[in-house]
């Protein structure tokens, strides 16, 4: 691998080539048609014999000068990306195309990396049971979304395949720790407490093993049901997942955290910004939905209610972030814009609360990637990562852009113009024709 | 009566012999006229391509005996006028229910068949004869692998002795893909279970007859009585769940033969590459696979997976209607990509009267609307017959196969021709009463 930074227009440009992004073989059946290369052309015979002798050939994709939102935040113009079987090669402004990869010109458009949507529901069914061809699917595209997460596994919305479909299963252990169940408080309490009890057994049980080789291992039967998930969450292989929306709920929680140390998450989360340091000195992430409403509480003294300011003061004390909608389904029956369709708009209202743009989108993108722990896969755009992309036609959280294109492991999985879910708006060429049939477009002319 | 006839035809041999004895003729089908049935009709489409116009056909002994135009009447012959009729070969439903209770069952069952529920007398298979069904696959109901179909002649209902094909639930990936995979994986690990127990037994085998060998040198050496000699002894195979067995032949080249036919129920694009992901692991069962594409509620995606269909030129099984694209009131017509795409199709009626009245018009339809005229005749009798495995009996009127013919006044894909006679087996077992 070899890696040259250069300076130019007095800010960076990153320019990489990396080898390593390695050469997945593709199953024959899985790939769909749209992602088919297209036939040589015919004054070429020899090269096309050559497709059709090598199946696995590689699969390029290079998105050409748009502007590209950089894992630092800027928008850097003038930038190709150059994807490899669904890994990005290179980013930067002289990478050499290939002659055979496919090419989107996103001159004046803006790639963002794909958007990752927390705790949907009714895009994707199990590994079992996608529908890959779904309305839903599609219409989750057309948000930018390339990642789902759906109950514990994560899932990339691979259109017409299943390749790559399933992302990373386990994701969570979701704990419970309100008032209104004091025994199983109670509980998950004391499962902390023999987890951390039964690991400085092993630690114990580890040195003496040196002495006596035929020292008695600690007793394991007991780990299971509470107990397993405890142990889990302590030796730090899963995150915690809970629910918690007022001060004293994730006051509880915090403290549960700091005196057994181990990853949580909190959704919800619309009082944080009154204690904001305590979230960030616990190392607690936070899911937050910025939309929310919910008046302070009269019968109190101290502060309560939600703030439009939650996010910004959140971010301001470190604590991490992702942003959600506050339905988590694409729905086109019940109240319009709060739904995963609008998701950007979610984190734009994050941002009418104070929060800095570049994290608006980072809590869109990296941030959970990082709280699913796939940050090495998705998330931004950098070279090795996953060729998650949402092209979109102006920034992301300006109420009028839409997503022109959304790409997928490489592989062009929405394009507004073919797909007639929103072709009927189209600020980029007004003296465009109306299109004259209806979905899916993608068909052609003589279908 | 039917003793009269079988003495008859007794007797037309005994003189057909004489006759090819006394005189060296060239045998000809004036030999045997007095059982054979020559149809004089105004058109004759053979389904192999030729249309004979006017045509005739010569039936003897219920197979067809020649095709063509202009043919010498044998004397006596029975004659079957019809001058303003088209004759057709007999179609096939491939896959049918019609008049059985329907029943819920999951998981594997490819050891049970649908010949144990079937009771031939409970089914009014006359609705199938007026329609031009001259033969039908029941198929077990249910979910997984419901078992084996059975095939049924249905002019004079009897079942046909043919292994039938085996349905494969895949609707509902979530639940019947792992029923399959397991399936074929039992079966898989149960074919070299077989081959390991067949190898030490051999083994066993040619020691003990070395034993016994030598016992027989040293006895003799010694000039005591050869023993007796020895027996070979007996494979005995493990014993195999009932309802992997079907599906063992995929994975043993000698058993090529005996490998079923498997109609793959999808409901909808997605779960063919649901099916795939099975395909990929198991591509022993690629060539035996019929994809049957179900009817959407109110329409259907498959036009995403005409190509990949295409590709792999899948034999396809579908009701034949215009489809309708999602969210939308604009009709595709599905069976002419498909064929266009390069898929064989063939079609089968929704299984109730209304269905069955319905079919031909229905085929008309598609055709008018872009199908391939001679795909969609293929579709009703030749492309059915061959997937049941009746191809060398049913399906287009050739020489040597079973004189089950329909005739209509009118042309086949006319909706508003009738059909007017069916021949089962050269007999008709069906005419319109004016």
């Amino acid at each position: 691998m070899r890696a040259i930074f250069c300076g130019a227009l007095a800010l960076f440009l990153s320019l990489c080539f990396a080898d390593t992004a390695s050469a997945q073989p593709r199953p024959r059946r899985r790939r769909p048609p749209e992602a088919q290369p297209a036939p040589a052309p015919e004054e070429k015979p020899e090269a096309k014999e050559e497709d059709e002798s090598d199946e696995e050939k590689d699969a390029f994709l290079a998105i050409e000068g748009g502007q590209v939102y950089l894992p630092s935040g800027a928008l850097v113009s003038g930038q190709t990306i150059l994807c490899k079987n669904g890994k990005i090669v290179a980013v930067g402004a002289h990478v050499e195309v290939p002659e055979e990869a496919e090419t989107i010109d996103a001159t004046g458009k803006i790639v963002y990396p794909g958007l990752v949507g927390l705790n949907t529901r009714g895009l994707v069914g199990s590994a079992d049971s996608t529908d890959v061809f779904s309305l839903n699917v599609s219409l989750g595209l057309t948000a930018g979304l390339t990642t789902v997460v759906a109950g514990n596994t994560a899932y990339k919305l691979t259109r017409g395949t299943l390749e790559g479909h399933v992302l990373k299963e386990g994701l969570f252990e979701s704990i419970r720790y309100d008032t209104s169940n004091p025994r199983a408080r109670a509980g998950l309490r004391e499962a902390f407490e023999r987890g951390q009890q039964h690991l400085r057994d092993l630690e114990v049980w580890e040195e003496a093993k040196k002495k006596d080789p035929k020292a008695p291992k600690p007793d394991e039967r007991w780990i299971r049901g509470d107990y397993a998930k405890a142990l889990r969450l302590l030796k730090g292989e899963a995150t915690a997942l809970a629910d918690a929306d007022r001060v004293y709920e994730m006051r509880a929680l915090a403290d549960l955290v700091e005196t057994f140390d181990f990853d949580l998450i909190i959704d919800g989360a619309f009082e944080g910004h009154l204690m904001a340091g305590e979230l960030s000195r616990a190392g607690i992430s936070v899911w937050v939905t910025p939309r929310t409403r919910n008046d302070p509480d009269p019968e109190l003294v101290r502060a309560s209610g939600a703030s439009i300011e939650n996010a910004k003061i959140l971010f301001d004390h470190g604590v991490p972030l992702a942003i959600r909608p506050r339905s988590t389904f694409i729905s086109l029956n019940g109240l319009a814009g709060r739904d995963l369709l609008n998701l950007s708009m979610e984190a734009a209202f994050a941002v009418r609360g104070g929060l800095s743009e570049p994290a608006a989108i980072d809590a869109l993108t990296r941030a959970p990637a990082r709280m699913l722990r796939l940050e090495h896969r998705i998330g931004s755009i950098e070279v090795g990562k996953d060729a998650d992309f949402a092209i979109a036609d102006g920034d992301l959280l300006y109420y009028m852009t839409l997503v022109r294109w959304t790409v997928v492991d490489g592989r062009v999985v929405y394009d507004r113009m073919k797909d007639s879910l929103l072709d009927h708006v189209r600020p980029e060429d007004e003296d465009m024709p109306p299109p004259n049939d209806h979905w899916p477009r993608r068909l052609g002319e003589d279908w | 009566m039917e003793r009269t006839q079988r003495a008859r035809r007794g007797v037309a041999r005994f003189i057909g012999l004489l006759a090819v004895f006394a005189v060296t003729v060239p045998a000809t089908a004036t030999d045997r006229p007095e059982r054979m049935t020559v149809i004089r009709a105004g058109r004759v489409i053979t389904g192999t391509g030729d249309v004979y116009s006017p045509g005739m056909v010569i039936i003897d002994e219920g197979k067809v005996r020649l095709v063509g135009t202009g043919l010498e009447i044998p004397k006596g012959a029975r004659l079957i006028e019809a001058p303003r009729e088209t004759v057709v070969a007999g179609w096939v439903h491939a896959q049918s229910r019609f008049q059985l209770p329907g029943f819920r069952r999951e998981g594997s069952h490819a050891g049970r068949s649908a010949k144990d529920e079937l009771y031939l007398d409970d089914i009014e298979f006359d609705h199938f004869v007026e329609h031009g069904f001259v033969a039908v696959a029941y198929e077990p109901s249910g979910g997984g692998i419901p078992g084996r179909a059975a095939l049924v002649s249905t002019g004079e209902p009897k079942l046909i002795d043919e292994p039938g094909y085996l349905p494969v639930e895949m609707s509902n990936p979530g639940r019947d893909k792992r029923v399959f995979e397991q399936t074929l994986a039992n079966a898989k690990k149960a074919v070299e279970a077989r081959a390991k127990a067949k190898e030490e037994f051999d083994k066993k085998e040619a020691e003990e007859q070395k034993k016994a060998e030598e016992a027989a040198k040293k006895a003799k050496e010694e000039g005591k009585p050869a023993p007796e000699p020895r027996k070979p002894g007996e494979f005995k195979a493990p014993n195999v769940d009932g309802d992997v067995v079907p599906f063992m032949p995929f994975f043993e080249e000698a058993e090529k033969e005996k490998r079923p036919t498997l109609f793959v129920k999808l409901g909808r694009a997605s779960d063919l590459i649901h099916f795939d992901e099975v395909l990929d692991e198991y591509e022993e069962i690629e060539d035996h696979v019929v994809y049957q594409l179900l009817p959407g509620r109110f329409y259907s995606d498959y036009f995403e997976v005409v190509e990949l269909l295409g590709e792999r030129k899948a034999r396809v099984l579908a009701e034949p209607q215009l489809d309708r694209m999602p969210y939308t009131v604009n009709l595709y017509n599905l069976p002419a990509k498909l064929v266009a795409a390069g898929c064989t199709v063939s079609f089968h009626p929704e299984d109730s009267l209304s269905g069955f009245d319905r079919y031909r018009s229905a085929v008309a339809e598609l055709v008018r609307t872009g199908l391939d005229r001679d795909a969609a005749l293929a579709a009703l009798g030749k492309n059915p017959a061959q997937w049941l495995g009746l191809g060398d009996r049913l399906g287009t009127i050739e020489k040597e196969k079973e004189a089950s013919l329909i005739f209509l006044d009118g042309d086949p894909l006319d909706p508003i021709s009738r059909i007017t006679r069916v021949l089962v087996g050269g007999k008709t077992v069906w005419e319109r009463e004016e």
